[in-house]
C-alpha cells in the first residue's frame, strides 16, 4: 500500500496563503499607522524601549519588526494538564479540545427546567457534569454567582472546579491581584510554581477592546501571565459594522492587529511564554443590535482566523457550540451542530463558549450533554479514512462475491464495532411511531449524574493548602 | 404651506447632500423653517422610527438618516424661532465604574441624539462623583446609566445614591439599561425607568422629560 502515507484528516481552509499575507500586512500597517491605545504605562515603557513610538495620549505605534520578533519567539504549541497532572490537552496541530463556560448570569435548573439566577451552589453541580462528559476538556470559569460578593466570586468558583472536577481550567479573574491568587491556587494543584510552568493546569482569558484599545488590567494580567508562563488567550470580539469594519477582510485585519499588539507585549515581557491566538470574529445583528453568537459570518471569520493562526504556527482558540436562541431548541441544535463541525474542520485547538445560550448569558447542563454528543459525532468524522490492505478488503469483497452479504463475515465482526454508536441520540427502528424526546432524556441523565456520579476527591493535603490560602482572599 | 413630502422622501432615501439641497431649496422658495422641521424632517424621522420597529430599516440606516437630519437642522437653525431650536432634553450618559462595555451605551446615545436630545457621553468606568459633577455642571434632566456586568450592577445603585446625597435627585430622571438589568432591578434601586434596547431607550427618555 502506498496511499496511507498521505492519509488526509478532514480539514477545511477559507483563506489562501496570499490572502493571509495581505491581511497580515494590513494588520502591520494598522499597528504602525493607526496605532493602539495602550492604557498601561509599564507596557508602553516596554514598547518604547524596544523602538515603538509612544504618544502622549497613550497611543502606541508598533513597528513591524517587533511583530516579526514576537512571532519568532512565541511557541507553536503548549500543553494543558488535568488536575492529576496528566498532559492531556494539547494545543497543537491536529488536536481539537472543547471548553464550555460553566457559570453564568442564569442557569436552567435541571429539576424544574426553568431559568433562574446562577448561584454559588450551582458551581459544584456544573463541575460534576463537566467531569462526567467525554469531550469537555477545559472548563471555563466566567466568575458569576448572584449570591456571592463580586470581588471573590472568581476564586470561589475556581475552587469549586478544583474540588469537584478534574479537567483543566480557564478563567477570567476580577483583576491582577486576583490573578496572583489564582496562580497560587494553581501552583498548589500542580505541586509547585515550577511544576505549574512545566505542566500548566490553568489558562487565563483576556480581551482587547475593539477597535484597537488595550485596557490597563487586561494588559497587566497579560504581563503577569507572561512572567509566570501561565498560558493566556488574548482575544478580541470584533463585531462587524459596530466595532470593526463591516467587511470580513477588514475585520480580520483589525482583529489580527489587536491580537498581535497583545502578543508583542506578551513576548517582550517573557519570550517563549505560551500564548493562544484567537478572536470571536462576529457581526452585530443590525435589527436587534445583539452580538451574533451563531451565524455564517461568525463561522467563516473564525475559520479565517484559524487559517491565519496555522500560517503563523500559533495554536488557535475557536468559538463554537453556542447559539443565539434562549433554549436548546431546533435553531439551537442546528447552530451548535454546524459550528462544532466547522470548528474541528478548521483546525481550532481549543473551542470555547460551548453550550452557551441566549447571548452567552445562560448555561444549561442539558445543553452541555447535547454538545458532548454532537462533538462525539464530529470527532468520529475527523478520524478520516484509513486505506490499508485490511480496510480496503478486496479479498473479503471477492469472497462474498456479487449478490452475497457481509453480516456473517469475520471481517465485519472484527470491524463493525468502530462504527459510531450514539450515546444519547437515537436511531429507532422503522415503525416505531413515538418520537424520542431527546431533551427530556438528556435532562434525566443530568439528574442521574448529579445523584449518582462520584468525582474522585482532591488530595486532602492540597485541599488543606487551598483552605490555608483562602484565608488570604476570602476576607477580601 | 409648501409641499414638504419631498423632504420626507429624500430623508428616507439617506442621501445627505440631496437632503441639504432640498432643505435649502425650500428655504429659498420661502418655506417656513418651522414647517420644514416639523412637516419634513421630524415627520420623516417618525417614519424612520416606525420602519425600524417593523424591521424594514436597519440600525445603520436609521443612524444615517438621523445624522443627515442633524446636518439639515444646522442649516435650518437661523430660520427657527429660539425655543424650537433648543433641544428636547439634556442627557448625561455613561457606563458605571468598573465596567468597560460601551457599544450598547453608545448606541443608546446615538439614538437619543437622533431623537433630538442633547447627549453628554461620559464614556466608560465612570465613578458616581463624576456623574454628580457632570449633572451639576450641565444642568441635565436625564441621567442614563449602563452596566453589562453583574458585578457592576451594584455600582448603579451607588451612583443613584450619590446623586441623591448630592441633592440633585429631584432635578433628574434616572434611567438604566444593559444586559443583566431589568425593570424590577430599576425599581429596586430607585431608578425612574429601564429600557431593553436603544430604540426604546430614546422613547423612554422623551417620555421622562415630556
Ligand atoms: C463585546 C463584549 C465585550 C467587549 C466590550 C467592548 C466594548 N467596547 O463594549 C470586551 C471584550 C472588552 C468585553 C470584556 C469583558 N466582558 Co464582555 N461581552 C461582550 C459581549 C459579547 C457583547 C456586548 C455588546 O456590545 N453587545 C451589543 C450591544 C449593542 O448590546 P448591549 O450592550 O446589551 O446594549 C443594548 C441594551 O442592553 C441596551 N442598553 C445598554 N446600555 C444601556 C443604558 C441605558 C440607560 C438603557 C436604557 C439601555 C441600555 O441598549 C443597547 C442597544 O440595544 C457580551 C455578551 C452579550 N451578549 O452581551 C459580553 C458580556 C457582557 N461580557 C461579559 C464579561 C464577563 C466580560 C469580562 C469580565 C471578561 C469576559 N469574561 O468576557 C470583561 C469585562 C471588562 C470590564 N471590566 O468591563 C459577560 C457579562 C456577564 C455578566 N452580566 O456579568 C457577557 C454577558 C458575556 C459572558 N457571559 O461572559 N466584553
Amino acid at each position: 500500500m502506498f496511499a496511507n502515507f498521505t492519509q488526509i484528516t478532514p480539514r477545511m481552509r477559507v483563506l489562501s496563503d496570499s490572502q493571509i499575507k495581505e491581511i497580515h500586512l494590513g494588520a502591520c500597517d494598522i499597528l504602525e499607522r493607526t496605532g493602539s491605545l495602550i492604557h498601561n504605562e509599564e507596557a508602553r515603557n516596554l514598547l518604547y524601549s524596544h523602538g515603538a513610538v509612544v504618544e502622549n495620549n497613550g497611543l502606541v505605534r508598533i513597528p513591524s519588526y517587533l511583530v516579526d520578533r514576537a512571532l519568532n519567539t512565541v511557541p507553536e504549541r503548549f500543553v494543558l494538564c488535568d488536575r492529576d497532572g496528566n498532559r492531556a490537552y494539547r494545543m497543537e496541530t491536529g488536536k481539537t479540545h472543547f471548553s464550555p463556560l460553566v457559570d453564568n448570569i442564569d442557569i436552567i435548573d435541571p429539576q424544574t427546567r426553568q431559568r433562574r439566577k446562577f448561584v454559588a451552589a450551582d458551581a459544584a453541580r456544573m463541575a460534576k457534569i463537566m467531569d462526567y462528559t467525554r469531550h469537555m476538556d477545559v472548563v471555563q470559569v466566567g466568575a458569576f454567582a448572584a449570591d456571592l460578593p463580586p470581588e471573590i466570586v472568581d476564586r470561589v468558583n475556581i475552587r469549586e472546579m478544583m474540588l469537584h472536577q478534574r479537567k483543566a481550567i480557564s478563567f477570567s479573574p476580577s483583576g491582577p491581584d486576583a490573578l496572583l491568587d489564582v496562580i497560587e491556587m494553581a501552583s498548589i494543584i500542580a505541586g509547585g510554581r515550577e511544576q505549574l510552568k512545566m505542566n500548566p493546569y490553568m489558562m487565563k482569558l483576556g480581551e482587547p477592546i475593539s477597535p484597537l484599545v488595550h485596557d490597563d488590567h487586561a494588559i497587566k494580567e497579560l504581563m503577569i501571565c507572561a512572567e509566570h508562563r501561565m498560558p493566556i488567550v488574548y482575544y478580541p470580539i470584533p463585531m462587524g459594522g459596530a466595532t470593526a469594519p463591516a467587511t470580513s477582510a477588514g475585520l480580520l485585519a483589525q482583529s489580527h492587529a489587536e491580537s498581535l499588539a497583545g502578543l508583542v507585549i506578551h513576548q517582550l515581557t517573557n519570550p517563549g511564554a505560551p500564548f493562544l491566538y484567537g478572536g470571536v470574529a462576529t457581526v452585530m445583528d443590525m435589527k436587534s443590535t445583539v452580538c451574533v453568537y451563531g451565524g455564517p459570518e461568525l463561522y467563516l471569520q473564525c475559520a479565517a482566523l484559524s487559517d491565519i493562526a496555522t500560517y503563523f504556527h500559533l495554536p488557535f482558540w475557536g468559538t463554537a457550540g453556542c447559539t443565539d436562541t434562549k433554549a436548546l431548541d431546533t435553531q439551537g441544535a442546528a447552530e451548535i451542530g454546524m459550528s462544532c463541525l466547522l470548528a474541528v474542520l478548521t483546525g481550532a485547538n481549543l473551542v470555547h463558549d460551548v453550550a452557551l445560550l441566549d447571548q452567552a448569558s445562560l448555561v444549561d447542563p442539558t445543553t452541555v450533554l447535547f454538545c458532548d454528543e454532537v462533538i462525539d459525532h464530529v470527532k468520529h468524522f475527523m478520524r478520516g479514512i484509513q486505506v490499508t490492505d485490511e480496510t480496503l478488503a478486496i479479498d473479503v469483497i471477492d469472497s462474498v462475491g456479487a449478490g452475497g452479504n457481509y453480516l456473517i463475515q469475520k471481517h465485519t465482526l472484527q470491524n463493525f464495532r468502530s462504527f459510531w454508536q450514539p450515546t444519547y441520540f437515537t436511531r429507532p427502528a422503522m415503525g416505531v411511531s413515538e418520537a424520542h424526546d431527546l431533551i427530556k432524556a438528556l435532562n434525566e441523565k443530568v439528574i442521574d449524574i448529579e445523584e449518582n456520579y462520584e468525582v474522585p476527591p482532591l488530595d486532602p493535603d492540597k485541599v488543606a493548602a487551598l483552605q490555608e490560602l483562602e484565608k488570604k482572599w476570602l476576607k477580601g | 404651506m409648501a409641499d414638504l413630502s419631498k423632504v420626507v422622501e429624500i430623508l428616507l432615501g439617506g442621501d445627505k447632500d440631496k437632503l441639504i439641497a432640498e432643505v435649502q431649496a425650500n428655504l429659498n422658495g420661502g418655506a417656513d423653517g418651522k414647517d420644514i422641521l416639523n412637516e419634513g424632517l421630524i415627520k420623516g424621522m417618525d417614519i424612520v422610527g416606525e420602519k425600524m420597529e417593523s424591521g424594514d430599516m436597519f440600525i445603520p440606516e436609521v443612524l444615517n438618516c438621523a445624522m443627515n437630519m442633524s446636518a439639515a437642522v444646522e442649516i435650518l437653525k437661523p430660520h427657527l424661532p429660539e425655543e424650537s431650536g433648543s433641544a428636547k432634553g439634556k442627557v448625561v450618559i455613561g457606563t458605571v465604574k468598573g465596567d468597560l462595555h460601551d457599544i450598547g451605551k453608545n448606541l443608546v446615545a446615538m439614538m437619543m441624539e437622533s431623537a433630538g436630545m442633547t447627549v453628554i457621553n461620559l464614556g466608560v468606568d465612570i465613578a458616581p462623583e463624576q456623574f454628580v459633577a457632570k449633572i451639576k455642571e450641565s444642568g441635565a434632566q436625564i441621567v442614563a446609566l449602563s452596566a453589562l456586568l453583574t458585578t457592576t450592577m451594584a455600582m448603579m445603585k451607588k451612583t443613584i445614591d450619590a446623586i441623591s446625597e448630592s441633592g440633585l435627585r429631584d432635578q433628574v430622571k434616572i434611567m438604566i439599561g444593559g444586559a443583566p438589568v431589568n425593570q424590577d432591578f430599576a425599581e429596586q434601586i430607585g431608578a425612574d425607568g429601564y429600557a431593553p434596547d436603544a430604540g426604546s431607550a430614546a422613547r423612554l427618555a422623551k417620555e421622562l422629560v415630556a
